[in-house]
């Protein structure tokens, strides 16, 4: 990458965290929300729905990694599901707490168990168990699989939470919303800056999870083993080149050595 | 024994009183439901990996038939718990019934969501460490979805005002989509 690129992503990474401080100088200079209890407190929802929005897509691209590493097998795109639910899980902690302010503000109670805040606790429950799952799990290959099944278990399940739930109870959230010019820019700047810095995150994780991986002999998570022939050209054994003794176990218990 | 256990100490608890609300009556037979399914329902495969001969399964049956096995011996067993149940909490809890057509309706697809979805997540926590720590852990978001409209039905069941229709509807659907979604995926659990 030459130093002109590398100026550039710097700039754009520099723009967009500009973007989501945007979002809290705004809130300040934003008219307060007409038709709400508490119209000054009630500008909160310009941080509450980009991140419940984030969050979904968040867990959508964690299912989509684990689809990914259902079929390719490789490591590498078993730690990207993980990060994308990592950061998932952050934006869903973020929805809680925004809802939980508003909540207090517009109803006078932090947690009333209304539909859509039942929802979003079940998938913070649901995230953290697939960390619970991961932690219990000490083979990576095993790990990777449960997780990936797991992960698509729950996407499965979102739709229910989050669409079908608060459509069958009544709920205290409003189904529609029709928002001032000003507050529709500053959500979607709010929206597009946390959303691509935090791709930009997810970038650098990914990356530093490729140099471990590579560092810890699993070659972005495939084996390579190389069958090599003895001298008689019968005997065949499986070598590794950049194993530091020149043995590598497979998860089949099976060991070769150089 | 769980089951029995709970009901005694939610009987004890109450000392002979009546439960007004049926929503709270509600709410404890399915709490009482829930912990009891959740100490049953992941032996079938814990039993499996204990005994070693889930490696003999593996060579000899296809995974889906696994599942289904194992889906109906829990589907079965939580089936047979809520036969136990049902009679003795409405004993020991002093509630009469308005609809026992409902609550049996109610127990039906409840037991069917219940099962659908705790038999992948038994699989996964039997070849898991902390196994029975785990299931609870996974078992609790993914089958949660079903406890609000199960309450809510239950509670027409016991007289509260309403209808039952869209929640037997929800936990049908939701114990369909599990089925479903479990049998395209328990391969990548039983061959992991």
């Amino acid at each position: 990458m030459n130093q002109y690129s590398r100026s550039l992503r710097g700039a754009v990474v520099l723009l967009l965290a500009l973007a989501i401080f945007v979002g809290p100088l705004a809130f300040v200079y934003l008219q307060p929300a007409v038709g709400f209890q508490d119209p000054p407190a009630a500008r909160i929802l310009v941080f509450h729905l980009p991140m419940a929005w984030l969050c979904t897509l968040w867990f959508i691209a964690a299912a989509v990694y684990a689809v990914i590493y259902l079929r390719s097998r490789r490591l590498i795109d078993d730690h990207a599901s993980a990060r994308a639910a990592g950061i998932g899980l952050l934006c869903c902690v973020l929805t809680t707490v925004t809802g939980s302010l508003f909540a207090h503000t517009q109803w006078g109670s932090w947690w009333n168990w209304d539909p859509r805040e039942t929802s979003i606790f079940y998938l913070l429950l649901i995230y953290g168990a697939y960390f619970a799952l991961r932690g219990s799990v000490e083979d990576p290959v095993r790990r990777g699989q449960f997780s990936a099944v797991y992960a698509l278990l729950a996407f499965l399940v979102m739709p229910f939470l989050i669409f079908v739930v608060p459509r069958i109870y009544p709920s205290l959230h409003p189904s529609k919303a029709n928002l001032a010019p000003s507050y529709w820019s500053v959500l979607l700047i709010t929206l597009v800056g946390t959303g691509v810095f935090l791709v930009w995150v997810f970038r650098v994780l990914c990356a530093a999870d490729r140099v471990t991986s590579e560092s810890a002999d699993l070659s972005v998570g495939v084996l390579r083993p190389t069958l090599i022939a003895d001298e008689r050209g019968t005997e065949k054994t499986l070598v590794s080149d950049n194993h530091p003794d020149g043995v590598i176990r497979s998860d089949d218990g099976l060991s070769t050595r150089r | 024994m769980f089951g029995l256990i709970s009901l005694t100490a939610v009987s004890i608890g109450l000392k002979g009183e009546r439960i007004d609300s049926p929503t709270v009556a509600a709410g404890l037979y399915w709490t009482v439901e829930f912990f009891t399914a959740m100490s049953a329902l992941s032996r079938s495969f814990v039993r499996e990996e204990d005994s070693r001969t889930g490696t003999a399964l593996r060579l000899t049956a296809p995974p889906a038939a696994v599942y289904l096995g194992k889906l109906a011996f829990n589907l079965a067993l939580i089936l047979v718990l809520n036969l136990l149940l049902a009679p003795g909490f409405l004993l020991l809890v002093n509630r009469t019934l308005k609809s026992g057509v409902l609550l049996a309706v109610t127990s039906l697809v409840g037991a069917f969501s219940l099962a659908a979805a705790s038999t992948i997540l038994g699989a996964m926590a039997a070849r898991a460490g902390s196994r029975s720590a785990l299931f609870a852990v996974l078992a609790f978001p993914v089958l949660l979805p079903i406890l609000v409209p199960a309450i809510h039905a239950t509670a027409v069941a016991f007289g509260a005002p309403g209808a039952a229709g869209d929640d037997l509807r929800f936990i049908t659907s939701y114990g369909m989509m599990c089925i479903v979604s479990a049998l395209m995926l328990f391969p990548y659990v039983w061959w992991a």
